[in-house]
């Protein structure tokens, strides 16, 4: 996982397979980036796997950045499509299918 | 009792079944039945599979434009995704302070076994998820010619009221309780080929998930059936991880033309609805038995104080919905 920043912007890319086991990693992730008050995306192009737990851990950072007046936006590759429409949550974030997208998207003109 | 044939609204939840023989017949109970509520402004839903909507279709000729059907061969595929389209269709019309009545039609001739064990389970759950629900009228045709004594029997306890096409009574054999009670306990069938064996815990569902894989790739089924498959496994060994003492075993196994998996653990999943209700888009937990239903052909669930078993089931036709 990394983090990188761009234009008031922190971008958290994860790899890999998101499940239980990964839990507390991801939450210790959002918790250490959290200090610049800056917005979020959550890149996920390179997630081989996600179950609940990792939509759960999405909602609960979303929940944590609004309520901090923060942006949350989530890049999501085709391959989450399902997961994300079986929780019938393919509307609740801000998604966008490449991080520069997601950037842009969200600046205020 | 016999209960004097109207049609026009009840008060509350009326879960009535209507036994029919053959096309005429079963036109000869739905048409009047939807006519009234479509002349009456009432939201219609009718849930049946695509011959017999061609055939409503074309008898309610310009009625038909007040009526919204529904598949149920994709609707209820999995038995445990028809609630959750009456709680759509119930929510979505409640608001507009109008009856609503609904047609479905969950068990024909064609179900296996598992799958018309999980259609009554379906049958007595909706007792229990409309029971507060106003103005809501579910009429289940059942097909006298085709089916078994045995579902016909079911089927009694499992309505309120019956309907033969021209008397209405009410069914001595329903038991609200006792079909209830055999939710969680109807014993499932043992595996009809040597199952294989492994055991899970929270460090092993990565290697959990790359074994089911491989069995159900080597069972012959295509790619995006073995990932929802996958996906389900992982859900429910998760529960039993996290509810069910921190371990499971699970079993999987060969059929025809299907791949099945057995989940154990010492949790008791209690509450009758699980699995069959959107989780809030807000809420952080609890989707797992929700997935599953969603990308699963069946699944059943059984669970007591001594323990759980869900048993997934998955086949290579096309997923239903998205």
């Amino acid at each position: 996982m990394t983090a990188t920043s761009a234009q008031g912007w922190v971008v958290l890319k994860i790899s890999g397979e998101v499940d239980l086991a990964r839990l507390q990693e991801l939450e210790d992730l959002v918790a250490a980036n959290s200090a610049q008050f800056s917005n979020m995306v959550f890149d996920l192009t390179d997630v081989t796997f996600m179950d609940s737990t990792g939509l759960g851990w999405l909602i609960r950072s979303r929940d944590l950045l609004l309520g901090q007046g923060r942006l949350c936006s989530v890049v999501v590759p085709d391959a989450l499509d399902r997961l994300f429409g079986a929780a019938g949550l393919t509307d609740y974030f801000e998604t966008y299918r490449s991080t520069e997208a997601a950037v842009r998207g969200r600046e205020t003109p | 009792m016999t209960i004097a044939t109207s049609l026009d609204p009840p008060q509350g939840f009326r879960h009535e079944a209507f036994l029919y023989s053959g096309d005429e017949s079963f036109l000869s109970g739905t048409v009047p039945f939807i006519e009234k509520g479509v002349g009456g402004g009432e939201s219609v839903l009718v849930v049946v599979n695509a011959r017999k909507t061609d055939m409503l279709r074309a008898e309610l000729g310009q009625m038909a434009d007040g009526v919204a059907f529904a598949d149920m061969d994709q609707v209820g595929r999995n038995p445990a995704r028809i609630i959750p389209a009456w709680r759509k269709f119930v929510d979505e019309n409640s608001g507009r302070s109008q009856p609503m009545r609904g047609i479905g039609e969950p068990i024909w001739a064609g179900r296996t076994d598992a799958e018309l064990a999980e259609c009554h389970h379906h049958e007595a759950l909706l007792n229990v998820a409309f029971l507060t629900t106003k103005q809501f009228w579910l009429f289940c045709p059942y097909n006298t010619k085709t089916l078994g004594s045995d579902v016909i029997e079911r089927m009694a306890a499992n309505h309120p009221i019956l309907f033969d096409g021209e008397k209405t009574s009410e069914s001595q054999a329903y038991d609200f309780d006792v079909a209830l009670s055999k939710l969680f306990y109807e014993p499932l069938a043992e595996p009809l080929s040597d199952p294989m064996e492994l055991a899970f815990s929270a460090q092993s569902l990565g290697e959990l998930r790359r074994w089911v894989a491989q069995r159900a790739l080597a069972a012959g089924l295509d790619a995006p059936r073995v990932d929802d498959l996958v996906l389900a496994v992982n859900e429910i060994a998760t529960n039993s991880v996290k509810h069910g003492g921190g371990y499971g075993q699970l079993r999987i196994w060969d059929e025809e033309g299907a791949i099945v998996c057995d989940i154990f653990d010492d949790g008791h999943i209690r509450h009758p609805l699980a699995g069959r209700e959107l989780p809030d888009r807000e809420q952080d937990r609890g989707r797992g038995l929700w997935l599953a239903n969603q990308v699963c052909d069946l699944v059943q669930i059984r669970s007591s104080a001594d323990g759980t078993m869900v048993r997934l089931r998955q086949t290579n036709r096309a997923p239903a919905g998205n």
